[in-house]
């Protein structure tokens, strides 16, 4: 019984364990490892998210993977390696503006590999299906004052969250097109949706 | 300790499910509050660096636990929308606030006379933590209205068992860009009249009385609509204007627009009301409206108390800019949220 607990708790995935961050130049592709979150921590959010993609101590508990200890500023140089150009967040004149992308999750189901979109994870309330297929917006992050480092910056330095879901949100390196402010649009897909801290891989590249 | 000196920290490490970050619409009440909180503490504004857009909160005594923190730094700058800016400027040195916090470091701090959400690092020192602003919590002047030194002194007595936490008050109206910016900040001269509403308290809440229908006879399905040009600012008197057009609108919607900005709407009619009960109206829109159930202005996000039947119904809307949208939901005692259905729309049919 207990090693069978341990051989599940070892196939979690830990913030020691996940895969760093990769650049493939090459392939222009960037990736880097993050587990499945723990769904509905508070109730009265009735499993709404605001995010997809986190960092330890980013707004996880809304959101479907969290990165193993990733610097956010070292992604924005990765993507920008591959040849990505960053635009701007959404402000009070204008929607949020980058070069498009393309996000995979990879992760082993089993025996087997399964690769799907990352919309494919967030669940869609208006529609009923899990969200349409979409050019994530490289946006590149609000840049302000960011105490941590003493020094003007990317606020995603302090927020810690990669991925929004809404453009009210002025901090994640990359946006959802959808233009939408706050709302409870997006849950996660549960069905999809790895159990938590199942470790996956995520593939960033320039959406065609 | 002098009231006017005092900030006052609502520290609280919460083992339930304390709002996270999205914005807490639902009726949130203060007992809430203290009951997931494990400390509750005071403090003072200490230093406002409003370049970088960052203060500091300096506790001064804990009111429900003990607080982990002599100093609470606050991150403004990364907060969603307008309210960096508009938050900023209500900081003042020496202003009293309330916060609560929990194990997660998420936390709510109450200032002036209004509650900003923030998180923190669990993982931080406390003398190197910095907490994060995400955004007022523009539906929580139904949780408490009144000042910071209020609010602490209402939690002193609560804990001391010679208070009763209030109920919250639905009638509060959602805190909007306009209203927050016309808020005193602390330390000026408040004129309890002319307070935004978000901002005024009410009478202690008695039972409230659900509204009477009119019930009028010979509806025809649809509302009555009036349609304006011109340029506004805020929403005109529609009755000192002439209308540029007019007719019955199948629903709540643009559709009858001749042009894309500058332009306004008005219909009237009646809607009804399946069973009595609490009902909220939700209007998503760009620019200006307002909702009124016979002649009483409907606090957006706010409950109103209906009996069933056919309630009169006037929105008015104004568009100033190109890309308008107008879409009304509403939610009621046995359905979610959800779209207002043209079935529950009439009107008078003109003699």
């Amino acid at each position: 019984m207990l090693s069978a607990a341990l051989v599940a708790l070892a196939l979690l995935g830990t913030a020691q364990d996940l895969e760093g961050l990769k650049i493939d130049e090459k392939a222009g592709r960037v990736s880097f490892g993050a587990k499945a979150c723990k769904l509905d921590q508070h109730a009265q959010l009735k499993g709404a998210i605001e995010y997809v993609i986190t960092m330890p101590h980013g707004k996880s508990y809304e959101s479907c993977f969290e990165t193993g200890p990733l610097d956010p500023l070292k992604l924005h140089e990765a993507l920008q390696k591959i040849g990505l150009k960053p635009g701007h967040s959404a402000n009070e004149a204008k929607t949020a503006e980058g070069d498009g992308l393309k996000i995979s999750v990879e992760w082993k189901d089993g025996d087997k590999t399964r690769t799907e979109p990352i919309e494919s994870f967030v669940y869609d309330e208006e529609t009923k299906k899990p969200m349409e297929k979409v050019r994530w917006i490289y946006a590149g992050s609000k840049e302000g004052y960011v105490p941590e480092l003493d020094a003007m910056s990317l606020m995603v330095v302090s927020t810690k969250n990669i991925l929004g879901l809404y453009q009210g949100d002025p901090t994640p390196l990359i946006a959802n097109p959808a233009a939408i402010i706050v709302g409870h649009r997006y849950k996660a897909n549960k069905e999809l949706l790895p159990k938590e801290g199942t470790p996956v891989r995520i593939i960033i590249e320039a959406a065609k | 300790m002098k009231t006017t000196a005092a900030l006052v920290l609502v520290v609280a490490l919460l083992a339930g499910p304390f709002p996270a970050a999205a914005y807490i619409e639902a009726l949130y009440p203060l007992q809430h509050f203290i009951a997931e909180s494990d400390v509750i503490a005071e403090g003072v504004i200490e230093k406002v660096d409003a370049k970088r857009s960052i203060a500091t909160v300096r506790i001064t005594r804990s009111i429900k636990g003990r607080s982990h923190y002599e100093v609470v730094r606050l991150n403004i700058g990364p907060g969603q929308e307008w309210h960096p800016e508009a938050v900023m400027a209500q900081l003042v040195p020496g202003a009293p606030a309330v916060m609560f916090y929990n194990a997660e470091r998420r936390a709510e701090i109450y200032v002036n006379r209004f509650f900003l959400q923030l998180s923190g690092d669990p993982t931080q020192a406390p003398e190197k933590a910095w907490w994060t602003f995400t955004h007022i919590e523009v539906y929580c002047n139904r949780t408490f209205n009144g000042t910071a030194e209020e609010l602490a002194k209402l939690l002193c007595d609560i804990e001391a068992g010679k208070a009763k936490p209030p109920p919250a008050d639905s009638r509060v109206p959602v805190i909007t860009k306009e209203a927050f910016r016309a808020l005193p900040v602390w330390g000026q001269a408040v004129d309890p009249q002319k307070l935004p509403a978000p901002f005024v308290r009410h009478d202690p809440v008695r039972a409230p009385k659900a509204r009477d229908p009119e019930n009028p006879t010979g509806l025809e399905k649809g509302l009555s609509f009036q349609y304006f040009e011109g340029t506004w600012e805020r929403l005109p008197d529609f009755d000192a204007l002439k209308p540029a057009a007019s007719g019955v609108a199948e629903q709540l919607d643009l559709s009858m627009r001749k042009r894309d900005q500058q332009y306004g709407l008005r219909f009237t009619g009646f809607i009804e009301i399946p069973r009595e009960g609490n009902y909220r109206f939700t209007i998503k829109s760009e620019d200006g409206f307002k909702l009124l159930i016979g002649t009483d202005e409907v606090a957006i996000g706010g409950d109103v108390l209906l009996k069933a039947g056919k309630h009169a119904i006037t929105l008015c809307y104004v568009q100033k800019s190109a890309d308008g949208s107008l879409e009304v939901l509403w939610e009621g005692p046995d359905f979610p949220k959800q779209k207002l259905p043209a079935a529950a729309l009439s009107h008078r049919p003109a003699q």
